[in-house]
């Protein structure tokens, strides 16, 4: 139910936002950029800490082909470079982390793919949808890399508790980003109310305070480690 | 004493150790994270600093934070509030960030290694810079001026340092009067993204003619005794991203460049096309460098007076622009000049670091630039043979090739150095890859890209298919320091800002040709110039591709694509090298090539 919602939002709702706005887009878009840097970046770490040659190549065949997806879509953003926004959380400190890894993978790039192609049927833009359907085949084919590791690396009994920890997990996260965009809009209304009410009070020495001094200020300071006189 | 040093929340955040006095490690979180000018908590950077010098974080004795953030808070807090009731927005955005983040740094350190929070103190942002230029520095006693954005209220500084007094702070410039800010709100108004576009602005003021001086001057104006003054209401330094300057301020210099529309400006090339509206962005970017470089002079000659002092040391993001550092240099009001690797915000946590220690445990040891991380480049050579790229991976405009890698490992460093300065010589484009990478933005040769500065095929395709970089920007040189009188005769010995790219110098008419993709319009380049005892390896391959050549020169350009910072791993490195048209990856003794 959740995943048609989330698909009549993005295909109807936004459909008509990205037409009136192509600011809009461009963010949507800036924002799967930073998310494919993100995913390259993790990608990256794994390779990193795997063992096994092969396994070390596939990650980062994966993370070239996510650096790659962030580079078309900042450049269908109109915008040279990637321009990352987002703080890093990290997945995995260790290689005991990389199943957990493989199997959070493996759920969100499923769910991330879906999401692309809601938006390539949102988008009224050719060159986005085709650029988002050639990153759509790279995605799926993602999913099922992290799926058939993850066998390779887990027995059986684990793999499947491995997967469902692993997607208990992603719904806790997707469900902390929406709480947490509830909380912004909670802090931005008490915010609002203590700038309004307490705002012109201080407004008029705080103007005093930056009002132009004429020059620079003598230095008091003359820095001394601790303890010395 | 092992004093850790942090900088973090604003941009380039970064965790130098100093043990003893003497700077063990430091680097930026942004070559741990992928994330250029990486603004976050310094995790990866600080764990790197323990595990470089081999202690826990149980021993460190003290951790400096590189500013005073509840100072800071009362700026931006008196800067909102002067504005009400027009800055709701401005104080939500900003409200959030200090209340749920930037306020409580304390706790945060103290947390993040388990610490008890009496070891975490704070100091000033501008006596970090102060610092940070200082101690490295191998003055005895010093001026230094600092300049960059805004640190707590200060914007600038001018303090007297010496080993025996500590650093005093003389005079300070505060909020408003920033000329980094105001640099910024130029950088921003000619298009390119402020607080990283500024190298782009320098580039482009090559082109232009200083039409517009008198204009600027009308926003900063400085005194005959070297002290100035902004006029804010040109700006709106709180609007952030591109919006940084008000309609006063285009109504005096015109309508504002659009990010996206190229400039047909070429730094080795002829210029293209170029339009009115292009030569004027091209005069204000002339203009607006040299209100800076007057802007900095005065200073100096400010500082001169009040300190009476033969050496000067630089610091804050000002420092970074080259050609400012230059007109310091060629004016000579000072027998020495200093600027550290890392005049920024990055370097600052080492700033914070040594000005703990500074005086609590002797004078520090000069420092050296290569003070990152340095890998094992085994693991990355154990799955070259496995990897098939498709070229619809790789950024358009690459040269064809089969997809595969192939490899080859050397034992020796004559033999290493010679077969990359051969690839150089045939044209190639070199990634390499050597012991522990730089402290902060500039690549001197440990994870730079290289390629022969007379070629004009091979710096096209660097630009197109690489760096994707704009024409107008011209590249750096490295330069062995035995070829440095013959390539650069205006540097002296005495002369230390070309070590690290500090600054920028004409090259002699005789090699222009041979190095001509390396400089900038008006015959100038960025060199470094590298000595056997900084960097040897670098140096033997100069050298190597000197044999080649009538120069020992290379163009050197740093490990990077566009909007990431320079790669750290090896790993990071060859995902670099499969996504672009790097022809030649060098990682320690290891040659990995592009099987064609």
């Amino acid at each position: 139910v959740i995943r048609l919602l989330r698909k009549f939002v993005i295909t109807k709702l936004l459909k008509s936002r990205w037409g009136n706005n192509p600011q809009s887009l461009a963010r949507t878009l800036g924002k799967f950029a930073d998310v494919e840097a993100d995913s390259s970046w993790h990608y990256m770490i794994a390779a990193e800490l795997m063992d096994q040659p092969g396994h070390r190549a596939a990650m980062v065949l994966t993370s070239l082909e996510e650096t790659h997806h962030a580079y078309l879509f900042n450049r269908l953003k109109s915008r040279g470079g990637a321009d990352m926004v987002i703080s890093r959380k990290r997945l995995l400190g260790s290689a005991a982390d990389l199943p957990e890894f493989l199997a959070y993978s493996q759920i969100a790039e499923g769910q991330i793919n879906r999401e692309f192609c809601f938006i390539a049927e949102a988008s009224g833009d050719e060159d986005v949808r085709a650029v988002i359907r050639s990153i759509s085949s790279d995605e799926a084919a993602h999913e099922n890399d992290a799926f058939f590791l993850l066998r390779q690396l887990v027995p059986e009994a684990q793999f499947r508790r491995t997967l469902r920890r692993a997607r208990w997990k992603r719904s806790y996260d997707n469900w902390m980003e929406l709480i947490h965009s509830l909380g912004s809009v909670n802090a931005a209304l008490w915010l609002s109310l203590i700038y309004l009410t307490l705002g012109w009070i201080a407004a008029p020495s705080c103007r005093r305070r930056l009002r132009p001094a004429g020059g620079p200020r003598a230095g008091p300071t003359l820095w001394r480690a601790e303890g010395e006189s | 004493v092992n004093i850790l040093g942090l900088s973090a929340d604003f941009h380039d955040s970064s965790a130098s150790l100093v043990i003893d006095g003497r700077i063990v490690c430091a680097a930026a979180e942004e070559r741990f994270t992928r994330i250029k000018h990486d603004a976050s908590f310094p995790h990866y950077a600080a764990q790197f600093c323990v595990e470089q010098a081999g202690i826990g974080f149980g021993q460190i004795d003290r951790i400096i934070f590189y500013e005073e953030p509840w100072l800071k808070f009362t700026r931006v807090l008196t800067e909102i509030l002067s504005r009400f009731p027009r800055s709701l927005s401005n104080f939500n955005e900003a409200g959030r960030g200090w209340l749920t983040q930037k306020l409580w740094i304390h706790n945060r350190i103290s947390r993040a290694f388990d610490l008890h929070p009496d070891i975490v103190t704070f100091v000033p942002h501008h006596e970090s810079h102060a610092a940070q230029a200082f101690y490295p520095s191998g003055f005895e006693e010093s001026a230094v001026v600092t300049a960059d954005a805004v640190g707590e209220w200060a914007c600038g500084g001018i303090a007297s340092a010496s080993l025996t007094g500590g650093i005093k702070v003389l005079e300070t410039y505060d909020y408003p009067n920033s000329i980094g800010l105001v640099y910024a709100a130029f950088t921003a108004f000619l298009g390119f993204k402020p607080n990283d576009g500024e190298c782009s602005t320098m580039a482009l003021a090559a082109f232009g003619e200083p039409r517009y001086a008198d204009k600027v001057r009308q926003v900063i104006r400085q005194a005959s005794d070297g002290t100035y003054e902004v006029d804010a209401s040109f700006f709106d330094f709180l609007g952030g991203g591109r919006r940084l300057y008000r309609p006063r301020f285009t109504a005096l210099f015109g309508e504002p460049r659009r990010p996206d529309a190229a400039l047909p400006f070429s730094a080795v090339g002829p210029a293209a096309c170029i339009s009115t509206d292009d030569k004027r962005y091209a005069d204000i970017a002339s203009s607006v460098q040299l209100v800076l470089e007057e802007v900095m002079l005065g200073l100096a000659a400010r500082a001169r007076r009040l300190t009476g002092l033969d050496c000067l040391c630089l610091a804050g993001g000002v420092a970074m622009n080259a050609v400012a550092v230059s007109r310091l240099v060629q004016e000579r009001l000072f027998t020495h000049l200093f600027v550290p690797p890392d005049p920024g915000d990055g370097g600052a946590a080492s700033g914070a670091a040594l000005l703990a220690s500074g005086r609590a445990s002797g004078p520090p040891v000069p420092s050296t630039p290569y003070l990152g991380k340095a890998y094992d480049g085994r693991r990355v050579l154990d799955i070259v043979d496995q990897l098939t790229v498709e070229a619809h991976h790789q950024l358009p405009g690459c040269r064809p090739w089969s997809g595969r890698l192939a490899h080859e490992l050397f034992v020796e460093e004559d033999a290493l150095v010679d077969a990359v300065a051969e690839e150089l010589a045939g044209g190639m484009l070199v990634g390499w890859v050597q012991g522990r990478f730089e402290q902060g933005p500039r690549a001197l040769g440990n994870r730079s890209i290289l390629a022969d500065p007379g070629n004009a095929e091979a710096a096209a395709r660097l630009s197109r298919s690489v760096k994707q970089r704009a024409a107008f920007r011209p590249y750096a040189l490295s330069v062995a320091i035995e070829d440095a009188p013959r390539l650069l005769p205006d540097v002296d010995e005495q002369s230390r800002t070309p070590r690290w790219m500090q600054s920028v110098h004409r090259v002699a008419d005789a090699h222009r040709n041979t190095v001509q993709q390396a400089l900038h319009v008006d015959w100038t380049t960025r060199p470094q110039v590298c000595s056997p005892s900084d960097n040897p390896l670098f140096h033997r391959l100069l050298h190597a591709f000197g044999a080649r050549r009538s120069l020992a020169v290379l163009l050197n350009t740093s490990f990077n694509e566009s909007g990431y910072p320079i790669v750290s791993s090896p790993t990071d490195a060859l995902l670099t090298f499969l996504h672009t048209d790097i022809d030649i990856l060098v990682i320690g003794f290891a040659i990995i090539r592009k099987v064609r």
